[in-house]
């Protein structure tokens, strides 16, 4: 899937990456048609050992596409385009 | 003494004559208005005189507890505090959590009501039945933390709880604190300059005795099943990792911080308030439950390179590093430490007192007040040591700027003028709490109905952003269809406005912890009215605790109705309701004065109020059954 021909897409995640309390920006290439469920898929691939995102179970991420929960879009089943911003992040509550 | 439930009892504390006289609860009242919230917002209704001074000896200030507060029910410590506001002079109810409320009811108390004022500094010591009016003169001008220490050292019992104002509550600033259990702070609306007012130093608690629920087994079966429940939501394992902070970087990333006033949605560098750096990077060095809690979300923090001082201390909340950090431009996380401390030592509520700081940064950099004005400090976003002298210059109304920002914003802009009411982030006189109401319906409409200002504190309707399968099965439970799980629609937030105004309401009054029931959603209405039904050993279902609810609200909305609140006053700060969202995912939302108008329809017509006046209906009050507390002001 990364760097074929297709899209450029920016993924952020956070603390999802051993101590990664800061954004870590991961520019990444994409096949077109490549949706949000698919990314999370490769992502969980590339986890290092010890990484939450290797473990961690989908309903409990919070993803966002230029800012945009998936809830409001097509959820898992979003299509990426060239260009988005997604960013993963386990949900919070309270405050 | 072991005892049950109900009858319950009330502490009537008299400090102008110096005597005390107990009162029991009518026992359909338990049923009627569900305890803690319920029976304290009918007690202050019925005892402060509509039109008295906040700051007088009429006024209240009435402790209640929750009625499953002291039982094994999880996540039940909280204890409700109620006074007539000094800052908004309109209804106000806080909810603190810690161990207050269970000492009281160990003690044998389940609310106390505290009237008149005191000649002089006292502080009111409650061991069992014994009860005390004794002298605080050393006490007075004392941080919130000596106090603290120095009522346990006096006592000789280190484990004892204690409601203690600071300097800010004594000198009457309009947004002062209460701080329970030493670390767990009433902070809203003014409720320790009312404390303060009557000259009331700090409350002292002792409790040996015990509560027993009416079905023992039925009620902890129950009880473990919620916390089984409580434990498998991930908003519960992220209140546990980060606290309530950890929401930052979502908020960023969403376009839904508060910076610099209300003018930014986001902040470079954000992340540096977060609850995931302070935990990545050593500030966090140890978690507390509140009582009969499993969650653990209260911090115990620490400083590490002490640029700004020291710190040792509990905190700080999401709030509190909004309004004192972002909102005053500043993402440095030593500072937002000293910040808290500050505040919690002092005895000051961080939101009001971050946005009135705020409102005055903005001020200064617009050139509307100067540094006479401000005593030589540059109050310009981004400068921490000044946010740090503002608000001890406040706590003690020392000089033009303290005195001035210790009324509170919508006072403060009053007598700035030159247009600065555009910038004060407030209505009713509170300074709203740092959700963008431009972009979230249903908030926007709970905030401009909430009867003590625009706050998440009385109403949360987080479930209508739909990030989770259990928010989502809540909208779709109260509208039938989980496709209204989206903040940005008008449509049906009346509804999700009412339904949790009704379940915050009893969970309040059972002693609920509201993160359990409207941010995670474990505590719901059934099980709610189970546990209730088990601990009196009586028929309870969820219409009647739902009902509960709803008599709350309409007696707070009475009360003010009484104070010649209307529809008027039911609105949003002046930036939310007439300043677009400036960037981000929502750039261009807004809830103008169409919109909430459009919003308050709904919502009076569903509640049975009147719609020119916002005023409960007779016909509303009967139906309620409240005719006999507040039918004197029915539209």
């Amino acid at each position: 899937m990364e760097r074929t021909a297709g899209i450029q897409v920016i993924v952020r995640t956070f603390g999802l990456r051993g101590r990664d309390s800061s954004l870590t920006r991961m520019p990444t290439g994409l096949s077109a048609g490549t949706t949000v469920g698919d990314l999370l898929a490769h992502l969980r691939t590339r986890a290092r050992p010890g990484d939450r995102l290797a473990s961690v179970q989908s309903d409990t991420l919070l993803v966002l596409v230029n800012g945009r929960p998936i809830q409001y879009l097509s959820g898992w089943e979003t299509v990426l385009r060239d260009g988005d911003e997604i960013t993963c992040m386990l949900k919070t509550a309270g405050g | 003494m072991i005892r049950s439930l109900a009858p319950q009892r009330i502490l009537n504390v008299d400090l102008t004559r110096g005597d005390t006289r107990v009162e029991l609860v009518p026992e359909e009242d338990v049923i009627k208005f569900l305890g803690g919230r319920g029976i304290a917002a009918k007690l202050l209704f019925q005892r402060v005189p509509g039109g008295s001074d906040p700051l007088g000896p009429d006024n209240a200030l009435i402790i209640g507890t929750g009625t499953l507060t002291g039982t094994g029910a999880p996540s039940s410590g909280r204890t409700s505090m109620l006074c007539k506001s000094p800052l908004t002079g309109l209804y106000l109810k806080v909810s603190v959590g810690g161990h207050l409320g269970a000492e009281l009811r160990y003690a044998g108390w389940d609310y106390l009501v505290i009237t008149g004022k005191s000649p002089q500094p006292v502080y009111l010591s409650i061991t069992d039945d014994r009860v005390e009016i004794k002298p605080a003169s050393h006490l007075w001008g004392q941080g919130t933390r000596q106090a603290d220490a120095r009522l346990k050292e006096e006592l000789g019992d280190p484990t004892l709880q204690t409601a203690v104002i600071g300097p800010a509550g004594e000198n009457g600033v309009l947004f002062s604190a209460i701080l329970c259990s030493r670390f767990n702070g009433a902070s809203r609306g003014g409720i320790g300059a009312v404390m303060g007012s009557k000259k009331l130093k700090a409350i002292t608690v002792q409790g040996h005795g015990g509560l027993r629920v009416s079905e023992g087994e039925p009620f902890h079966r129950l009880a473990d099943a919620m916390r089984h429940e409580l434990a498998k939501d991930s908003g519960t394992e992220s209140l546990y990792n980060w606290g309530t902070s950890g929401s930052i970087p979502g908020l960023n990333e969403m376009g839904m911080l508060a910076a610099r006033n209300f003018s930014q949605v986001t902040l470079e560098g954000a992340d540096q308030l977060s609850g995931q750096h302070m935990l990545d990077d050593g500030y966090l060095i140890g978690r507390e439950s509140c009582f009969s809690c499993s969650t653990a979300c209260h911090r115990f923090v620490r400083s590490l390179e002490h640029r700004w001082g020291e710190v040792l201390d509990s905190g700080p909340e999401l709030e509190t590093v909004l309004a004192l950090g972002s909102e005053c431009g500043i993402v440095d996380t030593e500072s937002a430490l000293v910040a808290n401390q500050l505040c919690n030592d002092l005895g000051m509520d961080t939101i009001s007192a971050g946005h009135a700081i705020s409102w005055a940064m903005e001020s200064f950099e617009r050139e509307v007040i100067s540094s006479l004005d401000t005593d030589g400090l540059e109050l310009r976003f981004g400068n921490a040591a000044a946010v740090h002298e503002a608000l001890r210059r406040i706590a003690y109304r020392e000089g033009k700027l303290g005195d001035l920002l210790a009324q509170g914003t919508r006072r403060a802009a009053d007598r700035v003028g030159q247009g600065s009411h555009r910038w004060a982030i407030q209505a009713k006189g509170l300074e709203q709490s740092a959700v963008d109401t431009r972009m979230a319906k249903g908030y926007a409409l709970a905030f401009a109905v909430n009867p003590r200002g625009p706050d998440h504190l009385m109403t949360e309707t987080f479930a209508e952003f739909g990030l989770s399968k259990e928010a989502r099965e809540v909208i779709r439970t109260i509208t039938g269809d989980e496709k209204y799980a989206d903040p940005h629609l008008t449509e049906k937030r009346a509804e999700i406005v009412r339904w949790h105004e009704d379940v915050y309401g009893a969970s309040e009054a059972l002693g609920f912890c509201v993160f359990t029931s409207t941010a995670a959603f474990a505590v719901n209405p059934r099980n709610m009215a189970q546990l209730m039904a088990h601990a009196l050993g009586t028929p309870f279902d969820e219409e009647q605790l739902m009902l509960g609810g709803r008599r709350m609200v309409t007696i707070e909305r009475c009360f003010n109705a009484r104070e010649g609140a209307r529809r008027a006053d039911d609105r949003l700060p002046w930036r939310m309701m007439n300043e677009r969202v400036p960037a981000g995912p929502n750039q261009g939302m807004i809830t103008d004065q169409a919109m909430l108008d459009g919003l308050l329809n709904q919502y009076y017509a569903m509640h049975g109020w009147d719609a020119a006046t916002g005023i409960p209906r007779a016909e509303t009050l009967e139906t309620l059954g409240l005719l006999d507390v507040c039918g004197d002001v029915a539209g």
